[in-house]
């Protein structure tokens, strides 16, 4: 067990490297440097050639780009992603502040989609076919077809705004007490939203591995047993048809950080989607650098935490 | 997929035995196409997506009004006989930038599906034809586009290349291959062992010849399905980057920047017909396009059995 995991956490150790090239190599292909920040077209004019050099080597803008990354990794690998460019703010401190509030969001989002998607899955596998068959999974095509922002005006239009139940935005109110049930209050109609469509996915994905494994034979052995009923689904046949499920889990998590990052333009929610918005409408890139690495390397761990727990449920995989 | 016919005659008859029978087998495109057409859903959803075409493309001969002319004594109206789903804050005809806006998404849609879909299949092709180095480079090139979400990369690439149409279609078809390129290569591998790509190297073909004439027809039945589910995801990031302000902007209507409107919350609350109409259209459209990619999925699995 220990071994395998090494192993994976070893190849994924030149996937980073590429990772921080494409993300460094992104920025680097825009018109244009760091320089231009600082120096304005009305301050150019009273600069001389020298100044102007003065200031890119100040920045470090000097240097050749392959230089330039070497030294960028040397900071990153300290946890210095330098500052925005716009706030005037240090990238790490900026993002981890926004980060926590982000997790909240699209951990509620994914956690809800995983019990609501299993529990929905099981109960219409054992109705194959029933009304609650039908009319669910009809459901969940256009819950998979729904958008994250189109689900997110319409969820802000009846929600917030024709039925007042829900705040229009934000995290916690501006007066009065901004304790967890404020949070609560403010979270759930963002978090069930961005859950929509990966509970559908979770839905049929359930019910799906639930059918194929009620038709192995170790289920029709233990039913000739004469076991109960109960015994077999939740024992026998949930355990191994939720093997694949989590998959599908961990494969929803780039797309639950993209459907978070329109929820949280929508809702204003003061985490990593809104920080990123703004930074690519203003190319502030130390903030769009940080926040591409964080997205990467989210979507990686999530990927190797799949293939652990995989491993640990199935034990087939780890002695391949 | 005649000679598939041909193909597939002179394999069955002599084992069935009944020459009336063979004569009567059926090309896998015509099972395909008979299957599909089983596909109640997918049928009306085909119906539903060619008229939605239709009203787009043909968007002049559906309404008399400019999408792009602004009317300001004509602002914020609500639906009514002369403007049916009403005006914007422009006063500009909220039904006529629906349909011309769906010219420039379908548009957007079809475009950058088919340029993902030419980088994936030749990736693909290539990473499963010739195996060994060419794969390992290719395979990991995949994983690594895999680690980011397409429209994060999308929004990067567009805050530096700057909006528009062209940029666009080129950043969302440049970003969505990866899939494409693990469908095509798991497909070609599964060939590569079997008799007639060895019968077709042992003839001494040029392997492009191999690869286009002889190994592609057989992966188009699961690429057909890729390749919907490739335009609805195209849809979809242009809406995504144009209601984020980032995509294509006004006032060249799109889908995804009519409904940028509604992030304001006077819109959104007082003006609903401005983002409700397009937020349909897309919405449908998209349903559609998935639900002609099940239908097609459907029809081409062979596993898939017809009374």
């Amino acid at each position: 067990m220990g071994r395998y995991i090494l192993r994976r956490l070893l190849i994924s150790i030149p996937i980073i490297f590429v990772i921080t090239i494409i993300v460094f190599a992104l920025v680097e292909l825009a018109p244009g440097d760091m320089a231009d920040y600082f120096l304005s077209d009305e301050s150019i004019q009273y600069m001389s050639e020298e100044d102007i050099q003065a200031v890119r080597e100040s920045l470090g803008m000097d240097a050749s780009a392959p230089t330039r990354y070497i030294r960028w990794l040397g900071r990153l690998v300290q946890g210095d992603l330098g500052y925005s460019f716009i706030r005037n703010e240090n990238v790490m401190e900026l993002l981890t502040r926004r980060i926590k509030n982000s997790v909240i969001l699209m951990g509620s989002g994914l956690l809800i989609a995983a019990v609501v998607g299993i529990i929905l899955g099981v109960f219409i596998s054992l109705r194959q076919y029933s009304i609650w068959d039908n009319g669910l999974t009809g459901l969940s095509f256009i819950g998979i077809s729904m958008p994250a922002f189109i689900a997110g005006i319409i969820g802000l239009y009846l929600f917030a705004i024709k039925i007042p139940i829900f705040p229009t935005g934000g995290m916690y109110s501006t007066r009065g007490d901004r304790g967890l049930m404020d949070l609560l209050w403010h979270l759930v109609l963002p978090a069930v939203i961005l859950s929509i469509m990966h509970a559908a996915r979770i839905m049929r994905y359930t019910r799906f591995s639930m059918l194929e494994v009620i038709k192995q034979d170790y289920i029709v052995t233990a039913e000739a047993k004469g076991m109960k009923r109960r015994v077999i689904i939740y024992r026998h046949a949930l355990k191994n048809a939720l093997i694949p499920v989590i998959t599908i889990i961990g494969l929803s998590v780039p797309m639950v950080i993209v459907g978070a990052i329109f929820l949280e333009t929508i809702y204003n929610w003061p985490g990593m989607g809104t920080l990123y918005h703004r930074a690519v409408l203003s190319r502030d890139y130390p903030i769009i650098m940080g926040a591409n690495l964080f997205i990467a390397m989210t979507v990686l761990a999530a990927n190797l935490l799949v293939d652990i727990i995989y491993a640990i449920v199935d034990p087939r995989v780890r002695y391949e | 997929m005649n000679s598939m016919r041909n193909i597939f005659v002179k394999k069955l008859a002599p084992e069935s035995g009944d020459r009336k029978k063979a004569e009567k087998i059926e090309t896998p495109g015509q099972l395909a196409m008979k299957r599909f057409f089983h596909h109640k859903l997918a049928v009306v959803a085909t119906i539903v997506f060619i008229i939605i075409l239709i009203i787009s493309f043909g968007a002049p001969l559906f309404t008399p009004y400019d999408p792009v002319g602004m009317s300001l004594k004509d602002m914020h109206q609500a639906p009514s006989s002369t403007h049916i789903m009403g005006t914007d804050n422009l006063g500009r005809s909220v039904f006529a930038r629906t349909l011309y806006g769906g010219r420039i998404s379908l548009l957007v849609g079809i475009t950058a599906a088919a340029i993902s879909t030419f980088i994936g299949v030749f990736l693909g092709a290539a990473a499963g034809y010739f195996g060994k180095k060419v794969d390992m480079i290719i395979m990991r090139l995949t994983d690594v586009m895999m680690t980011f979400p397409p429209l994060i990369i999308m929004l990067t690439v567009v805050a530096i290349t700057g909006p528009g149409l062209i940029n666009v279609i080129l950043v969302i078809g440049g970003l969505v291959w990866p899939q494409t390129t693990r469908l095509v290569r798991g497909q070609f591998l599964t060939m590569m062992g079997q008799e007639f790509v060895l019968a077709a190297k042992a003839q001494g073909l040029p392997d492009w010849i191999i690869i286009f004439r002889h190994c592609i027809p057989n992966v188009m039945a699961p690429l057909m399905a890729r390749i919907s589910f490739a335009v609805s995801g195209a849809i979809l990031s242009e809406a995504g980057l144009s209601f984020l302000g980032i995509g294509i902007p006004s006032p060249t209507p799109t889908w995804g920047n009519m409904m940028q409107n509604a992030r304001n919350l006077d819109v959104l609350q007082l003006y609903p017909w401005m983002w409700i109409f397009p937020a349909v259209f897309t919405l449908v459209t998209i349903l559609c396009i998935n639900f002609i990619g099940d239908g097609l999925r459907d029809a081409f699995d062979p596993k898939q059995l017809i009374s």
